[in-house]
Parts: C-alpha cells; structure tokens; sequence
C-alpha cells in the first residue's frame, strides 16, 4: 500500500489556502505537485557500484533497538556498575554512527540521569554530556550542543582530566566549525592538541587532526589539509576504528573536490561509502552520497547526480541530519540550473539559503547566496542579483576564501 | 541451530566480549539468541484482512520537501507574524502526523521570530507537546508553565486552559490520574463548550481516558462518544480515530473484546488511509492486546511487532516500553519464560526510566504473574506488592483486588 501521506498533503494545502490569497495560493499548489526529483535513472546508464549504492536499503531501526534493549537490562543485571555505565555509552556511541539517533539520545539521557543520581564516576558523567553535545550538534541543535559541551568541561576540569578538556575542546572546534567560524574552530582545535600530551589517546589526537584537515581545507591550505587526514588516516587505521576511518575519507574526497580532482575524489567518496554500507554507519552516507551528487553534477550527469540526491535526502532526513539537507537542496538547484529550470532551481537554492539562516551555518548560507547570485544573472536578472553576490562575497572575502565549492558537507568528528 | 549473525551482531558480540566475562557473555547470549515461537493462528481465513492492515509505507522525506517549500515560499508573501502564525499551524500539522523533528524546528522557528506574545506563547505549548510525545517530562512541564505565564499575562482564558489540558496530559502519561484529572476540569472550566469544540473535545476525550484508568467505563464511553460527536461534526479524521481507539480501550479493559475489535478496525483504517501513524502504532499495540486474549497469538505478535516498528520510529517511548510488556505477556503464553521474563524487564526498566508509574506498576504486576508461573514466590509477591501500592493509590479498585487475590494464594501457600 502507498497511502502517500494524503493527510498532511491535504492540511498543509488547506493552511495555504487559509493564509495566502487565493491566486498565490493556487499557483504555488500547482508548482507543488510537481516533483523536484527527476524521472528515475535507467539501469543501463549506470556502473553496479552506483546501482548497489543507489539501491542501498538502510537497516531498520528497530532491529538494532530490540537486541540493545535486552543487552541494556540484562548487563545490568552481570556487570559492576562502573563498566555498566561505559557500555550504555558505548550502545548509544554505536547507535549515533547507525543513524539512530533518537535512540542514541535516549541511552545517554538514560545514563546522564543515572551518573546524576548516584554522584560517582564524574569523568564518565563528562562523557555522557559530551555525548549527548554531539547527538545536539549532529541535528545544528547549536545551544543545547554548547550547553552540554559547558556542562562536560566544568567536570573534566575539576577533576583535572586533560584527555577530558582537549575532548571538549575538539567539540568546541568542531561546534565553531560547523556554525563557520573558522578562526575560532582552528583555536579550539589547537587548544585541544595542547592538552593531550605526546603519549596521549590515539584517537582523540587522530579526531582533532581530521577536524583540522576540515578547516585547513576550506580555508584553501590544501597541502596542510592532505597532511592532516593522512595522519588521522594512519592513526584510525592502527585502531581499526573504520568508522572514523571512512569519514576521513570522506573529507579526502572534499578536499579533491575542492582541488577540482574529480575522479580521485569519487575514489574517496566511494571509499568511506563502501566501508559505511558495509558496517552501517549512516551518519557517513548522507554526505558522502552528496559529495558524489555534486561531482556528477559538475560533470553534467543530472540524472545521477539527482538520483544520488534522493538518497542522500532519504537518508538525512531520517537522521534529522538538517546542514545536509540544507545542501542537499543547493545542489538540487544547482542540478535544475544546468538543465535551465531556473524557477525551481531558484526556489531549491532559497530553500537552501532558509535553512542555513535558520541553523546559523554561515559558510553554507553564503556558498547558496553565490549559487543563487549567478542563477539570477545567468537569467539576466542583475539587479536581483547583487546583493545575493555581495552577501557571498562579503563572507567569503574573510575567510580568503577564493573557491565556491557548494555542495560540500564536511564531516566533522 | 545455526545462529548466522549480521554485521551489527558480529560487532555487537565483539563489543560485549571486551565487557563480559566468558560465562556471563554465552549467558547474554543465550538470551539474546532465543528464538521466538510462533502461535498458531485460529483465523487464518481473515489473514488478507491483517495483512492488509499492517502495510504502511514509512519513507517520508518527501513529505520534508514540501513543507521545506511551502515555508521558503510562505516567508516570502506573509507579513512576518502572519508568517509565525502560519509556522505554528505547519509545525501542528507535522507534529499530528508524527513527524517530531520538523515540529520541533518549526516551532522553535517561530519562538526566534516571533514578537508577539500570544505566538510565543503557542509556540511554547507545540514544543511542551514535542517535549511529552518523547517522554521528557521536565522540559515539557518547563515550556508548558512558560506558556501558561504568558497567557496570564496577556488574559487568554482559553491559552491557560489549553496549558491545562496539556497538563493533564503529561500527567497523565506519568500516571499521576489524579492531578491528571484536576488539570483537565480546570480547563474544561476555562472554556465555553458550545464555542470552543476543539477543545471541548480534547478534553471529553482525555477525560474519558482518566475515568477508564478509574475504572468507570460508563462515564468513559459517555466521555469519549461526545468527542467523537464533535471531532465528526468539525471534520477532525485523526482525533476521531484516536477516540475510536480509546473506545476500543475502554471495551478491552472490560473483557468485551469483539466489541473492542469494531473501533479498532475503524481506526486502523482512518489511520492507515490518512497516514496517521502515531494513531497507526497505538491502535496496532491495542489490537495485539485483543488477539491476545482472543488467543490469536500469531497475530497478536505480528500487531505488538508492526507496532513497535513503527513507534521506534516515532521515537514514542511510552508505547515501545508498552509494547514489550505485550510481547513479554504473550511470550508468557507460549511458556517460553525466559524470553517473557526479558521483554517485561525491558518495560519495567524504560517505563521507570520515564518515570511512567502507572505503566511500571501494570508490568511488574505481569512480571508478579509470570513469576507465578515460574514457581518463583518471593519475585512474585515482590513485583506485586509493588504494583499494589500503585492501584491502590490511585483508586483502581478491582486491580487492587485481583492483586490481593494473587498475594493471599501466595501466603496461603
């Protein structure tokens, strides 16, 4: 049965009715029920690894959900309650990278309550907070991301962990990042190497790298940049940590992206989506399939480029993953820009440049002013575009920035 | 039997190895592998009629494009608190289909823009709700009381009695009745019935729930029939449905499970057509419940399985906690004890977690009856004393009985 969701397609037309006049209203439904994706692709037109990837079917959430359940209230029962503790926040660290991510939210909830109530274990009450912070940041919930960041440091520094700080620190990086501060990222960044000594965790050190590779990319130091994530490579790789593994591969890819290497960049982007469809790491898949999406996009296959849009859509939307859906829908307009429909076109980069407002994500928000500055000049709307490309250029001036690679979400750890 | 596990219960098994001692590990796994019987079904010759009935379809991102347009478009032509007004009717619609992320963006969209009072307010209340729907209590009684405050201060009777029944709601769902109650004729006192239906219905409908819990089906059924006589003349499909539901509830409870069917149906096939699926999930967990008891054990799995599927989805808490109470009773059934004993304290654990007293103490009283089964004296009269001291409280007078029924046996013995 595909029951398409009638009602809330018929209520939302219904509040459209209500609150705009009667020929705005009418028109915009007629354009609604057209559908912004493109006719499916034919199967001849593609190579198998494409077809696997665009067939892909993500697990179903709740079978994670059944067998963590149980786990949960028998351990509780067969483990001291200290490594009781460290395997609840393991399970919800598991299911974050599953893309389960109200679930993940839930076991560290859970935990948080429990550390609260029984006043022991502080560096793991840090943890539970710098996890729920990152289940925050993952969906641009930047206030509350901060608040529990807030929360984890004042722990890690009263009871003097320095692996602790420079965790927090790196979240900091990585929360200033996202939001597009670079200046400040690359500080908290470094604030957090300076606190992990030499001998210090191998994968803290391999994290803030990786994040620093991010920042040196955008910034255009790209051989700082390569530096970086072939470090954190060879570090992830020494843990077989292949989670984190395939997101540097995905940020590799971006950075080729960035340096117009479009091939080496699919090497990468199909790198870290093998390794996450194998093992079902969602979080990675979202973006890794927009990276692909903006490459055949530049290579002017719109069918593929689309077709690999409606995926990395599906999948951000049921991670709540909202950055990626906001550039998701840049590089949607940016797709129906080639093929010169540029009234939808021009609605997707709005849709875009909305969101990105909305989640303060001003390195993106500018990267859709620029796209949609050049669409309105390409439709010889000047005047229109102007100050679309002065509120680009305006962002971009700062941070030297010379290239406008949209449709490119790093991905943090 | 050969157990072939998938990638995430490899690394599952991996991860629980590094936590668990040899013994305890093939103890856990024991239990987590056990495989469930299937009854066998006493109405095969209606299986179309179930089958049809648990098909949904469940991808929806293509239900975010459309809000995602019609908001950029809408932000465009309205003047800016028309356009809040406006964000808080789409985030109500979205919220009604389950859909808690984008309520919650679009509600907190509104609460940034707004300057209004009254919009501030009513933001606050979609959030409290967004809040409740996942079980967190503290932040829904937060924005509900920040709501309520603002609506003082602005002298919205009908503002402060929808924070009243919103109220009552939430405790409720926490299984305090008697405050549940009180909020709700608070409100219902607010309000001018013949005006405001909406309301008025809401509240029957709520109260209709607490005099079931109360067990007075006469005055539930008269409740809940003058909802769905409003709800029907204001055209409000889903709330109808959920009426039928608790009709449906009311008849179960009762023993008077053919009747309890007829609702049920209705209501999975609003449910189902419209795509109301938080509605869906209740209904399906309610119809398990009546296969159950009808002994039908093989659907009623299918329904409690379908149910918890499509909850976990809607990260609704409560009900998956629900759920496995009805998969640990019908698990109890097959005398499979071990697997029964596991999905009631997985419902136990989460509903205490939730601090959902009313639901713990009706799992611990299932778990006081398989313990009975299981010979196991002491478990048993601890699990029932606790349910006891609940029912008791709370005026539920033939629980409370039935328990003491069960614990006089016990010490008869």
């Amino acid at each position: 049965m595909s029951n398409n969701n009638k009602s809330i397609i018929k209520d939302l037309k219904g509040l459209l009715n209500s609150y705009l006049t009667e020929s705005f209203a009418k028109d915009f439904i007629k354009v609604l029920d057209e559908n912004v994706s493109l006719k499916p692709i034919l199967e001849p037109d593609i190579s198998d690894v494409e077809k696997s990837q665009i067939q892909y079917e993500p697990p179903k959430g709740i079978n994670y959900r059944i067998t963590i359940d149980k786990v949960i209230t028998l351990c509780a029962r067969l483990l001291p309650e200290e490594k009781y503790v460290n395997l609840m926040l393991d399970l919800s660290q598991l299911m974050f990278f599953a893309g389960e991510i109200s679930y993940s939210l839930e076991i560290a909830e859970d935990l948080l309550n429990k550390l609260r109530s029984n006043g022991k274990f502080a560096n793991l009450l840090a943890e539970a907070n710098l996890m729920i912070s990152k289940i925050y940041w993952s969906q641009a919930y930047w206030d509350e991301c901060n608040n529990f960041i807030s929360e984890a440091m004042n722990i890690f520094k009263s009871i003097d962990s320095e692996p602790g700080i420079a965790k927090c620190e790196n979240m900091l990086g990585t929360l200033y990042g996202e939001k597009g501060e670079f200046d400040k990222a690359q500080k908290h960044l470094e604030n957090a190497l300076d606190h992990l000594n030499n001998d210090g965790d191998l994968s803290s050190k391999a994290m803030i790298l990786t994040n620093l590779g991010i920042i040196n990319t955008i910034t255009e130091n790209y051989e700082k940049a390569t530096w970086y994530y072939k470090n954190a490579v060879t570090k992830f790789n020494e843990l077989k940590d292949f989670r984190r593994l395939a997101r540097v591969y995905h940020n590799t890819g971006m950075l080729y992206t960035r340096m117009d290497n479009y091939e080496a960049a699919l090497d990468e982007f199909n790198k870290c989506i093998t390794l996450s469809i194998e093992n079902d790491y969602l979080s990675n898949c979202a973006v890794a399939y927009l990276g692909k999406a903006f490459i055949y996009m530049k290579l002017k296959n719109s069918a593929l480029a689309d077709a690999y849009t409606d995926k990395a859509m599906e999948i951000a939307y049921k991670i709540n993953d909202t950055l990626s859906i906001a550039d998701i829908y840049k590089v949607k307009g940016m797709i129906q820009n080639n093929m010169n429909n540029f009234e939808l076109s021009e609605e997707l980069f709005e849709n875009s440049i909305r969101l990105n407002k909305d989640i303060e994500s001003k390195l993106n928000e500018a990267e859709s002013y620029a796209q949609l500055g050049k669409l309105l000049q390409k439709s010889n709307r000047t005047e229109e575009a102007k100050p679309y490309i002065a509120a680009a250029e305006n962002f971009l001036s700062k941070l030297n920035h010379e290239k406008i690679t949209a449709g490119l979400v790093e991905q943090s750890i | 039997m050969q157990i072939t596990y998938n990638k995430f219960e490899h690394e599952l098994n991996r991860f629980l190895k590094a936590y668990l001692e040899d013994d305890s590990f093939d103890h856990l796994k024991e239990r987590l592998d056990l495989p469930e019987k299937k009854g066998d079904s006493i109405s095969e010759k209606i299986n179309d009629f179930y089958k049809e009935q648990l098909q949904i379809d469940d991808n929806h991102s293509k239900d975010r494009i459309k809000v995602d347009r019609i908001i950029t478009f809408s932000e465009k032509r309205l003047q800016p608190e028309k356009f809040c007004k406006f964000l808080i009717e789409v985030a109500r619609v979205c919220l009604s289909e389950g859909k808690l992320d984008l309520a919650n963006e679009i509600f907190r969209k509104a609460n940034k823009l707004s300057n209004d009072e009254f919009t501030k307010a009513e933001s606050l209340l979609g959030l409290a709700d967004v809040f409740s729907r996942r079980a967190n209590w503290s932040r829904s009684l937060e924005a509900i009381n920040n709501a309520k405050s603002i609506f003082k201060s602005i002298n919205d009777f009908r503002g402060i009695a929808k924070c009243e029944n919103l109220l009552g709601t939430v405790y409720g769902e926490l299984g305090n009745i008697l405050k549940a109650k009180k909020h709700l004729l608070n409100s219902l006192s607010l309000i001018n019935i013949d005006e405001d239906l909406e309301l008025a219905a809401n509240l029957f409908s709520n109260l209709g729930i607490v005099y079931n819990i109360q067990e007075n089906p006469n005055v539930s059924i008269t409740h809940l029939n003058r909802a769905l006589s409003l709800y029907t003349k204001l055209g409000n499909n889903k709330r109808a449905a959920e009426v039928n539901l608790n009709i449906g509830l009311v008849h179960f409870d009762f023993e008077n499970y053919d009747a309890a069917l007829i609702p049920l149906d209705m209501a999975i096939e609003t449910s189902r057509k419209e795509g109301f699926l938080s509605v869906l999930c209740l209904t399906y967990l309610a119809k398990s419940q009546v296969l159950l008891k009808l002994n039908d054990l093989r659907y009623a799995s299918e329904f409690a399985n379908k149910a918890l599927e499509v909850s976990h989805n809607l990260d609704d808490k409560l009900t998956v906690a629900d759920i496995y109470k009805v998969k640990g009773i019908i698990e109890k059934q097959l005398n499979n004890f071990v697997a029964s004993e596991t999905y009631l304290l997985n419902s136990l654990r989460i509903n205490q977690s939730l601090d959902n007293e009313m639901n713990a103490a009706e799992t611990s009283f299932e778990l006081g009856l398989l313990y009975e089964k299981m010979n196991n004296s002491s478990s048993k009269n601890s699990y029932l004393k606790s349910s006891h001291e609940y029912f008791k409280n709370i005026g539920a007078n033939a629980k409370v009985e039935r328990i003491e029924e069960l614990l006089g046996f016990n010490s008869a013995l």
